[in-house]
């Protein structure tokens, strides 16, 4: 099992993004502790606060940092499935797995292992890029919205691993080539939906989002986010061990039938 | 193990401590030296305090990542003399697991409840609106601790990697259980004393500052590592140390909402003797477990005589 995951490492480049993800982390950690943020709140009229995004450069600059970092990191499943599936291919999956000294059910806890592993990595990069900028950040609306990005940090990786879930029997069982037109298949799909609503969908419910509105909700809903951030994973991580039990059961039902 | 194992071991664990010290102190003393603090004007972690934490914590795996290749130890995932990455949950093991993450919940309450046992009147109902804006969060908080635990591990893992996943198997081999989990948590409570001496832990309101809080450091490690020693033998993994680790350094209790710290006075007003109060329960359960451990494995070993 420890072979499969190096070589699963391997194949998605996992050294070359380990030293890359190590320089950026050092690049962020100089920049952070070079150029400090600086406090934009104000009193209003009736002595509210009110924080300020202009003015704060520095912090403008480098919130985007752990934010880009969150997206990447939601978007590690897309990426990565197919290489990691396609590199078995090259090999005949049927064939390969026959050859190795475990059966297919290892090989199928070896990609979801994989993944989980990626997805908890990601995480707790996402989570020590936050303490990083947070080290010198100032009192104004970007450490606000990155605060706010923290506390979504365990609900985006169980959205991550959720999508893992639903990837993975799809390319475990009908190999990456099929898997890929399914998935383009859907997303076009989805995409036609978009274009159709942004033609003929009421599009005043643009005009009521606000970023910083969000902020002020998650402040005054914090029990709800709370319970979010409580089942989501545990949610994701059932729904995640679901999906590679059906996998097997579809690996195992295929090779019966090929054996008959 | 013959005289040359012992010294290998022994030299292989020198090697390790010496990196993780050097890395981890250098980075705390980079901040104490020029006078930056740690703490905040509330007397919370301030932000670079925090940074300095979560990057030390790391320390430990990247001390045993350099060790290990400078010893040509390797970097095997799971078996004898490996980083224990692994996860086995099959021979009952998974109750290790559930026991890591539910017993610091109830030692912390427990050591809370007895806060409140011996000074009554520091019991507040409605002390919680200055933590939390409605009462619902105080109770779902130790939920939170928990998930947030195990989903942000990477520090409790950091420290792990190196203490439960390479020192102590090599204490152990050198020294025995008994001596190994003391000497271990001694180690373990030295690393921690800059933190300690900056505030980190007790704040510098104590009697005894820093001194006490030295000794705290070290009993507490000592008494907490014997439970993570007996989780990471047990499952041959650093995972349930590690989560347990991660969930304890989150305090989760629902009854410290309700304790107001202007309330406490006399002697349990100072930070050593509550920690000591707060830590008593764990410093129970932890013997018992370890006495309990060693009797069976004498018993096993007469057996097998």
């Amino acid at each position: 099992m420890g072979g499969m995951l190096y070589k699963d490492f391997l194949a998605v480049k996992g050294k070359k993004i380990l030293i890359l993800v190590l320089a950026f982390t050092l690049l962020f950690i100089a920049l952070r502790l070079a150029l400090p943020g600086a406090d934009m709140v104000q009193s209003g009229e009736t002595g509210e606060e009110i924080r300020f995004a202009d003015g704060n450069m520095i912090d403008a600059f480098l919130w985007t940092m752990p934010a880009l970092f969150t997206v990447a990191g939601i978007g590690l499943p897309f990426v990565w499935i197919k290489g990691l599936v396609a590199q078995d291919e090259k090999n005949k999956i049927m064939a390969y797995t026959k050859s190795l000294p475990f059966g297919k059910n290892t090989y199928i806890a070896s990609k979801y292992i994989f993944l989980a592993v990626a997805v908890y990595a990601a995480m707790s990069m996402e989570l020590i890029w936050c303490e990083i900028y947070f080290s010198r950040s100032g009192d104004n609306s970007f450490t606000d919205i990155v605060k706010t990005l923290q506390s979504f940090l365990i609900i985006f990786s169980s959205a991550s691993l959720f999508i893992a879930g639903i990837e993975l029997p799809f390319f475990l069982t009908l190999g990456s080539k099929k898997a890929t037109g399914v998935k383009s298949a859907i997303l076009e799909i989805l995409f036609l939906f978009v274009i159709g609503w942004l033609f003929f969908g009421n599009l005043d419910v643009f005009g009521n989002i606000d970023l910083f509105n969000f902020i002020e909700w998650t402040k005054t809903h914090e029990f709800e986010l709370n319970m979010m951030i409580v089942f989501c994973p545990v949610i994701a991580s059932a729904l995640y061990f679901l999906s590679y039990k059906l996998t097997c059961a579809v690996c195992r039902n295929r090779e019966a039938d090929i054996d008959e | 193990m013959n005289n040359t194992q012992r010294k290998e071991e022994t030299k292989k664990l020198l090697i390790y401590l010496g990196i993780t010290f050097a890395i981890s102190w250098a980075m705390f003393f980079s901040l104490i030296i020029p006078g930056n603090s740690f703490l905040d004007e509330n007397g919370n972690l301030s932000g670079i305090g925090n940074l300095i934490c979560t990057l030390g914590m790391l320390c430990p795996a990247t001390g045993v990542i350099f060790t290990r290749y400078i010893t040509k130890e390797g970097y095997l995932l799971t078996g004898e003399g490996s980083m224990m990455l692994g996860i086995d949950l099959k021979n009952r093991k998974y109750i290790f697991y559930i026991i890591a993450i539910l017993l610091p919940w109830i030692y912390t309450e427990l050591g809370n409840l007895l806060k409140i046992v011996i000074q009554p009147d520091c019991f507040d109902k409605e002390f919680f609106n200055t933590a939390v804006t409605d009462v619902r969060n105080a109770y779902m908080f130790p939920l939170m601790a928990i998930v947030s635990g195990v989903f942000f591990s990477i520090g409790g893992l950091g420290e792990e990697l190196g203490w439960r996943g390479y020192m102590m198997p090599k204490l152990i081999k050198i020294c025995g259980k008994g001596k190994a989990v003391v000497l271990g948590g001694v180690i373990w409570g030295i690393w921690h004393w800059p933190l300690t001496y900056v505030g980190h832990n007790f704040g510098t309101e104590y009697k005894g500052y820093p001194y006490t809080g030295f000794a705290a450091m070290c009993i507490l490690c000592v008494f907490l590592g014997i439970l993570l020693t007996l989780l990471t033998v047990k499952t041959g993994s650093v995972w349930p140390a590690a989560i347990m680790h991660a969930v304890n350094n989150a305090s989760p209790s629902i009854l410290q909402f309700f304790i107001n710290p202007d309330k406490i006075s006399g002697i349990m007003s100072d930070t050593f003797v509550s920690f000591i109060i707060h830590f008593i329960p764990m410093f129970i359960i932890s013997l018992s477990v370890f006495v309990f451990w060693l009797i069976r494995e004498k018993r096993g070993l007469s057996v097998k005589k």
